[in-house]
């Protein structure tokens, strides 16, 4: 157990996977870490990338002559097909590296904004949707709308930021920090010292 | 069993002729890929080549690159933003071109698809330009002998121009083929492709 960490269900569940041979053969891989990587960042222009595109068309900065329905039946599903290789990429990016991104807080922080972009993305095709009849066609949608897409663009600009910042070290355990940064990152406190 | 599904082979036979140009360009980016990346790994980059070391290293000596490397958060920061624009640049190149090889928005006439997607693209590279200099400038010297950047802006290079030149022409002139469409659209994508993928190889190439 490294004591850098408290113990926890995720502590001893991201440990086995670090147990894993394959876990360490991928993060110790010369090249298929790094293309992983890449693929993981360069889909941010297909995911991101047309996803702000149909965001900026329900925000009526763009395609304002296109039907919302006719931009979330043919644009949308690209963006979807970017997500599913974010996912399988991101996965195989946690599998490399589990107990040290568990407790790194960037990527705590990427986990929290994710699941406010799924509840966002719920409260779109789910409640706001639901009279989208009235304004499929409207250059401005209305308010609601609008800020539906204002924060799937800033949270997903927040996906990306905490996203970048996972590599850096600066809040890692066992550097000197902060009472909050030590709860934040689930690192352990030693108490003799 | 339908009759569809037991004539799959002659649907896909007649999906490939049908995208020869785009599936035609896909081999071409392929090939030129398969012989430009190892030349270009194996030879001098151009700024070694022509004696531009000292050069990089002045322009990088200034007090923008200076306060960059001097940082612990602007690097990062920086590069952060210079992510938002690869998301609205691409997202932007993807649209486009997507509908130039007859999918996504394929019923809409082309020349909508670049008015609504044109300013985007401008919004996309003013950011990557303003966010990717400075990144250059606290870099230098490593760009000076790294690869991947030498091939990053090659492409860069072309991919501009080729956009803003030839795609964008095809894209709105009437009577343009739908072969030809399709090879502007693959070619786009492989030109941003490589700009993108050999920026990221950047940070892992020394």
């Amino acid at each position: 157990m490294d004591s850098r960490y408290v113990p926890s269900l995720l502590h001893s569940f991201t440990q086995w996977l670090d147990s894993h041979a394959w876990s360490t053969a991928l993060h110790e891989s010369l090249w298929v870490w790094p293309l992983v990587e890449s693929t993981h960042v360069l889909t941010v222009s297909l995911f991101v990338g047309v996803l702000v595109m149909v965001d900026l068309r329900l925000l009526g900065f763009a395609f304002k002559d296109t039907p919302v329905s006719v931009m979330t039946a043919r644009v949308l599903p690209w963006s979807i097909g970017g997500f599913c290789l974010m996912v399988v990429t991101g996965l195989l990016l946690f599998y490399a590296n589990p107990v040290h991104l568990a407790h790194n807080v960037w990527f705590r922080l990427k986990v929290i904004l994710l699941v406010m972009a799924a509840v966002n993305a719920w409260a779109f095709h789910r409640r706001v949707s639901r009279d989208r009849a009235r304004w499929d066609s409207q250059p401005r949608p209305p308010v609601s709308v609008r800020l539906v897409a204002a924060t799937s663009v800033s949270v997903w600009a927040g996906v990306i930021l905490a996203g970048r910042m996972i590599a850096y070290n600066w809040f890692e355990c066992g550097r000197d920090q902060s009472a909050f940064i030590l709860w934040a990152a689930g690192c352990a406190v030693d108490v003799t010292s | 069993m339908n009759a569809s599904a037991a004539n799959w082979p002659a649907l896909v036979g007649r999906w490939i002729v049908e995208h020869r140009c785009a599936l035609g360009s896909v081999v071409l980016v392929a090939v030129l890929w398969w012989l430009l990346l190892p030349w270009k790994s194996n030879a001098a980059t151009w700024c070694e080549a022509f004696g531009l070391a000292d050069f990089y290293r002045e322009i990088g000596d200034g007090g923008i690159g200076r306060a960059i490397g001097e940082s612990l958060w602007l690097f990062p920061v920086i590069e952060v933003v210079h992510l938002f624009g690869l998301a609205v640049l691409g997202g932007s190149v993807i649209v486009m071109d997507l509908r130039l090889l007859g999918v996504g928005l394929k019923n809409a006439p082309p020349a909508r698809v670049l008015a609504n997607t044109r300013p985007w693209f401008f919004v996309g590279l003013v950011v990557m330009i303003a966010t990717g200099v400075p990144l250059f400038l606290s870099e230098t010297t490593k760009c000076c002998f790294n690869h991947s950047f030498e091939v990053k802006i090659t492409a860069l290079f072309l991919a501009v121009p080729y956009t803003l030149a030839v795609r964008n022409r095809v894209a709105v002139r009437d009577g343009v083929s739908t072969c030809a469409l399709q090879g502007a659209a693959v070619l786009s994508l492989g030109l941003w492709f490589t700009v993108a993928a050999a920026g990221r190889w950047i940070g892992f190439s020394g």
